[in-house]
């Protein structure tokens, strides 16, 4: 039996979450995620040579979040967030948001949807190499961002995206890894702090 | 098994910098090609390579005749003697096993455990320590695989007993039993020699095509090991197969040097060529090969896989028939196949 690149590998997530009010931060959230099968799809395509030849259209460079997240959506076949935002608004609001929001496609399943979504750029300058076999991303959600949602929904999900691994024209990214957490309504009041490790052995 | 070093390389292509895009110098760091599969070696354990094919001695016999020594290793003719079988039974093929009688009390055959913090496919040394008398000592490999010395100035005129791999051309073996009496004769040529596949290290490239179906085995085998898929193995399923070919003189050398436990994948180490001060792109050139390799993955086994037997019933030798095989276009017949599939979800 040929065991997965998750297992041989003790490929593993962890993800924090901080609210960070005058600037100080206090940890709201501290647990391992999951890696989907997403990401072993787009390593496929790479060490098959089948996909983009630039090695940074497999790099993890964006991110969603959402408002309906739940536990049993922790499993390798998750393809995407639950209720991902599915506005520029909703991201970005109407003050000055730090967070760069692009539309794309995905890939689920080995299908490219069609209709554009939302996802948030994470700046390379967040992207650090912790060791020589673990990397951090850290993802700012400022004051002005994600807040006054559509019905007060509160924030309890996470998904990071690999960028385009078969160099589509329209970039088609796909769910590397997923992580719900609990409830947070985002105000004004407050910035969020993700802190996401994945450790590839 | 997949290694620490697969997780350095996951590592580097999460990190590097996208911004070198905009550097014409550095640009190519970011091709796919940096971080992807790049060479196979093969390898057995330790103690096996001062044993089999490997062993000089004054009982060594060349040309059907009893030698009095080494023979100035055994006069460049490779050397088989079938410890395990006599002509009585019948047997040519040189048979290998998990443990070998003839050498079972002072030879443990046994390749060391697989560790995900392996950097070398053997880590015991594997120097032919029987040819420590030779001219050019400090050129003896201890790469924890076999080494192709018919690349090596200084090894290639003893590449009949540093092993693994003979030269491109045809080159006389001599067969014997395990009562050292002469059994046949033939000639071994390396079919990845002959396609300038493989370095003096034993590093053999990969095709640089994208993955094909497995029925180019055959047919694209002269670009080295294969990256295919097939219905039961699509890459949509995140699994990807890498095929590797042993045919001709290849097959048989390695089974005389007591056979393969340890078949390795390597990436290209970029830091160590960049620290090296070379950019890429790395052209392949087996003659001249430039590219420093990083181990990803290794399979291990106890027994030999290259283990076979005599057909007697149809006549056909095991050693000479058999391992000593081009597989044609249509990868029909001859050479036996390694298919290593890697599951990435």
């Amino acid at each position: 039996m040929i065991k997965s690149l998750t297992s041989q590998l003790g490929i593993k997530g962890h993800l924090t979450v901080h609210k960070v009010v005058d600037g100080q931060e206090e940890l709201v959230y501290d647990e391992d995620n999951v890696i989907v099968s997403g990401f072993g799809w787009a390593l496929a395509h790479l060490y098959g040579k089948v996909g983009s030849e630039t090695i940074t259209d497999y790099q993890i460079d964006r991110f969603k979040l959402g408002v309906s997240g739940g536990s049993e959506l922790q499993v390798s076949s998750t393809t995407d967030l639950s209720g991902a935002l599915s506005s520029l608004a909703s991201y970005v609001g109407t003050g000055d948001s730090n967070l760069d929001v692009v539309s794309g496609y995905r890939w689920a399943n080995d299908v490219a949807t069609t209709t554009g979504e939302w996802f948030a750029k994470i700046p390379f300058s967040k992207v650090t190499k912790v060791d020589d076999r673990t990397v951090r991303y850290t993802i700012f959600v400022d004051e002005d961002s994600c807040n006054n949602l559509p019905n007060d929904a509160s924030l309890n999900e996470i998904g990071l995206f690999i960028k385009n691994p078969k160099a589509n024209a329209t970039e088609t990214s796909v769910l590397a890894a997923y992580r719900y957490f609990s409830n947070i309504r985002k105000t004004s009041d407050f910035a969020l702090v993700f802190r996401w490790t994945i450790s590839f052995g | 098994m997949l290694l620490k070093g697969f997780g350095d390389i996951l590592t580097s292509v999460m990190t590097v910098n996208p911004a070198l895009a905009d550097l014409p110098t550095a640009s190519s760091i970011l091709d796919t090609s940096n971080y992807t599969f790049q060479a196979v070696t093969f390898g057995k354990d330790s103690q096996g390579f001062t044993n089999h094919s490997h062993v000089v001695s004054s009982t060594q016999y060349v040309d059907g005749v009893e030698a009095s020594g080494a023979s100035s290793y055994d006069s460049g003719i490779f050397t088989i003697i079938n410890y395990g079988s006599n002509l009585a039974n019948g047997a040519s093929s040189y048979v290998t096993s998990a443990y070998y009688l003839q050498f079972s009390s002072t030879y443990n055959s046994v390749p060391n455990d697989p560790s995900p913090l392996d950097d070398r496919l053997e880590r015991g040394s594997t120097i032919s320590t029987n040819l420590s008398n030779y001219q050019y000592t400090s050129a003896l490999p201890d790469l924890g695989h076999y080494s192709n010395p018919a690349l090596d100035s200084q090894l290639s005129s003893i590449w009949n007993k540093v092993g693994g791999f003979p030269p491109s051309d045809a080159s006389d073996y001599y067969f014997y039993d395990n009562t050292s009496s002469f059994t046949f004769s033939g000639q071994v040529s390396s079919y990845f020699n002959a396609n300038g596949l493989m370095d003096k290290n034993g590093y053999l490239t990969f095709n640089p095509k994208s993955i094909q179906p497995a029925t180019a085995r055959g047919t694209e085998a002269s670009g080295g090991a294969l990256l295919v898929s097939s219905t039961s193995v699509p890459v949509s399923s995140g699994r990807v197969s890498v095929s590797i070919v042993l045919q001709d003189g290849d097959a048989c050398t390695l089974a005389a040097f007591g056979g393969v436990k340890h078949v390795g994948i390597y990436c290209l180490d970029l830091a160590s060529l960049l620290s090296s001060g070379l950019l890429p792109p790395y052209d392949w050139d087996a003659l001249n090969n430039t590219r420093k390799y990083k181990l990803v993955a290794t399979v291990t086994t106890l027994d030999d896989i290259l283990f076979h037997r005599d057909f007697a019933a149809l006549g056909y030798s095991g050693f000479q028939t058999v391992l000593n095989q081009n597989v044609g276009t249509g990868f029909t017949y001859g050479g036996p196949n390694i298919n290593l599939t890697f599951d990435f979800k």
